[in-house]
């Protein structure tokens, strides 16, 4: 009873704040509020486990490309696919997808988690299997310390129960893997050592100084060989496949041979790699990492600055130097001071930057010798300012933005779903 | 025979180590403002293992994670009295939070446990389990100082004089009342503080004060000559500090 009234308010909740446009964690807290077992309960009956996916960057890409992978493969997944990776994030998720009896008929259930968060749902909802992607200086405001990100991740490894799937390349999680006890199968995918050793700046995981708790590299079943524009070569142990990317740059290709390993762990023999890449193909780029939209005809490239390491990554990614470039960064970077951290060179002089934060941005673009012809704080002005450019002579408009930026500025340009919201 | 330009050799330690903030735009802002001066500038990144330059005018060490402050406290001892000696002939130190709680005299660990630090600066520090995040604005005598804080420190300043008092945010010692708030310590032509990032790029005035006591060591009479080619940049900085007035 308490569930159904959960779920009908929840619902009701919910089709009013999409009416208002844009997606929110409302209505999963109204659900939660009426039933504080929503999730236990909504995630009872899964028959063939739940798959945690956690990470400082890529969380959403992963998640998205495992649920795929496994949809390929015929099984029914239930995954929260509007990057909505709290508690009340998963509730409203489910909000979309239960009947009254608030119940998942679903094989699997994949869901991504933030790391703040994992070892609360871990605990509500024993994960049958978890993959760590990377552990990466990401919100200090709010995780203050790297170490405190990897010693989450390390609680929800150990406490999930069958499969942990971990990247070879991270420091941080070579220690997890190391630290694990003998009743879960623990597995690893990576970049294979000369490909990685090419990348202007690695992945960007975290570093273990500490040369006495360095980790020697594991046997990697999962590994990426090479990269091509938007496709990457895997070899799943002995054997090489080919799979698409949904956009460019080496960190897609670690996502996806994250997922592939995670598939490997949970379909065992029933894996297929033609479906894995089938599973693949269907992705849709993610927007705000290397992703285009069209405004009043006109293409414009995003790209998300989320932090250091992603950043870099989408900066490495770069074919050539933008012609004209827009900057938004706002209160959702409550401290930028770590772009002082970040190599500029694939970036040229900048148009116009935006948001609260825009003359700290400013400021770090003078002192990479970089002209900034306009400085306009109002988001709305700016981009308006920036559309109405004309085009570049070569190559697109880029807009290089903070997540919330990203959010409004795209809410305000008429694109209303929410992110991964493409399943 | 052409003089030579005086030069500025600054020596940043522990970056890697050290790094996580941002804090390398204060190195970045002292060597770009240094060269439109005039300066030859070299930068020399000293790690663990290493030893320090010969020659060096400027020392800047960063904040960082307290894991990370461990491996460095490690390895300070080795090069404490080649720092002393540097403090000693009045080569100007930028520290950072954790850096400068590792040139301090001494930490204590939220566990208790206590390690010695380099002892540039007189200051100590106790680790706390709880948090100072958010910006920050100072009264200094430089004017007003913004920036961010990020910290879960009680420092001491052995008697230094305050780089400030704090008008917005928490500052050095979190139990101080709001009306004795202070943050960072001046000594000499060295500052200590838990102001981290972007420090030096939103308040140029530090920088040049810096660099204008490391450069008259060696030249007696030299200033920062006046130049156009900052105008934009300090527009820009200033109008950072405006923000983040306004938000505070």
């Amino acid at each position: 009873m308490r569930i159904a009234l959960a779920v009908l308010l929840g619902r009701a909740v919910r089709w009013l704040t999409r009416l208002r446009g844009g997606g929110s964690a409302m209505p999963g807290n109204v659900a939660l509020l009426l039933a504080p077992k929503f999730l236990e309960h909504a995630f009872s009956q899964v028959k063939s486990g739940i798959i945690f996916v956690s990470a400082s960057n890529g969380k959403t890409t992963t998640t998205n490309m495992l649920a795929r992978i496994l949809r390929a493969h015929g099984l029914t997944v239930f995954t929260n696919p509007s990057g909505g990776n709290l508690p009340q994030g998963i509730a409203s998720a489910l909000l979309a997808d239960v009947a009254l009896d608030g119940i998942v008929h679903a094989d699997v259930a994949v869901l991504e988690v933030d790391e703040g968060y994992s070892v609360g749902l871990a605990a509500r909802l024993a994960p049958t299997t978890t993959l760590l992607v990377n552990v990466q200086v990401d919100q200090l405001n709010r995780f203050y310390e790297p170490a405190r990100v990897a010693g989450m991740l390390r609680t929800l490894a150990n406490v999930t129960k069958s499969n942990v799937i971990l990247n070879a390349d991270d420091d941080s999680l070579r220690e997890i893997g190391q630290s694990l006890q003998d009743d879960k199968s623990v597995s690893w995918f990576g970049v294979e050592q000369g490909l990685l050793a090419k990348a202007p700046h690695g992945l960007s995981n975290v570093r273990q100084q500490d040369a006495s708790r360095q980790v020697v590299r594991p046997v990697v079943s999962t590994e990426v060989m090479t990269t091509a524009d938007r496709s990457a070569q895997i070899r799943l142990d002995s054997v090489g496949i080919d799979v698409p990317l949904p956009a460019r740059g080496l960190h897609y290709a670690v996502d996806a041979a994250g997922a592939i390993q995670a598939a490997r762990a949970v379909l065992g023999s029933s894996f297929s790699p033609d479906m894995a890449v089938d599973g693949l193909a269907a992705m849709e780029t993610i927007y705000g990492r290397g992703e285009v939209i069209t405004v009043n005809g006109e293409d414009i490239e995003v790209i998300m600055m989320k932090n250091p390491p992603s950043l870099q990554m989408n900066l490495d990614a770069i074919s050539s130097r933008p012609e004209q470039l827009l900057v938004a960064v706002d209160e959702g970077t409550p401290d930028p001071s770590w772009i002082y951290g970040i190599d500029l060179s694939n970036l040229g002089d900048v148009d116009i930057i935006t948001g609260t934060k825009a003359w700290q941005i400013a400021t770090r673009f003078a002192y990479e010798g970089r002209d900034v012809r306009n400085v306009e704080p109002d988001p709305d002005k700016a981009v308006e300012w920036f559309l109405a450019l004309p085009k570049p002579t070569s190559g697109l408009k880029v807009m290089l933005v903070n997540y919330e930026l990203m959010m409004s500025i795209r809410k305000r340009l008429g694109f209303l779903e929410l992110e991964g919201g493409n399943q | 025979m052409t003089k030579l330009a005086p030069g500025l050799h600054i020596a940043h330690l522990y970056p890697s180590e050290l790094g996580i903030n941002g804090d390398v735009g204060n190195v970045r802002t002292l060597a770009f403002r240094a060269r439109v001066f005039g300066l030859d500038v070299h930068v020399t990144n000293v790690g663990r293992g290493d030893t320090l330059p010969p020659g060096v005018d400027l020392v800047h060490i960063g904040s960082g994670p307290t894991e990370e402050l461990k491996l460095v406290l490690d390895d300070i001892g080795r090069l404490s009295g080649a720092l002393g000696a540097l403090r000693d002939s009045g080569v100007p130190f930028l520290a950072i939070s954790a850096g400068w709680f590792a040139l301090g005299s001494r930490i204590e660990f939220v566990n208790g446990e206590t390690a010695l630090g380099a002892g540039v600066f007189p200051t100590s520090v106790q680790l706390l389990s709880s948090r100072v995040v958010g910006e920050i604005a100072l009264d200094t005598r430089w004017g007003i100082v913004t920036g961010f804080e990020n910290h879960a420190a009680h420092v001491d300043a052995a008697g230094l004089p305050h780089l400030g008092s704090v008008r917005a945010g928490v500052g050095s010692d979190p139990s101080a009342s709001r009306s004795h708030r202070w943050e960072g310590v001046v000594m000499g032509p060295s500052l200590g503080t838990n102001v981290h990032g972007s420090l030096l790029p939103m308040n140029p005035v530090l920088a040049d004060w810096l660099i204008e006591s490391a450069v008259r060591r060696t030249h007696d009479n030299w200033t920062v000559p006046s130049t156009d080619a900052l105008t934009d940049v300090d527009r820009f900085a200033a109008n950072s500090r405006d923000a983040v007035l306004k938000r505070l």
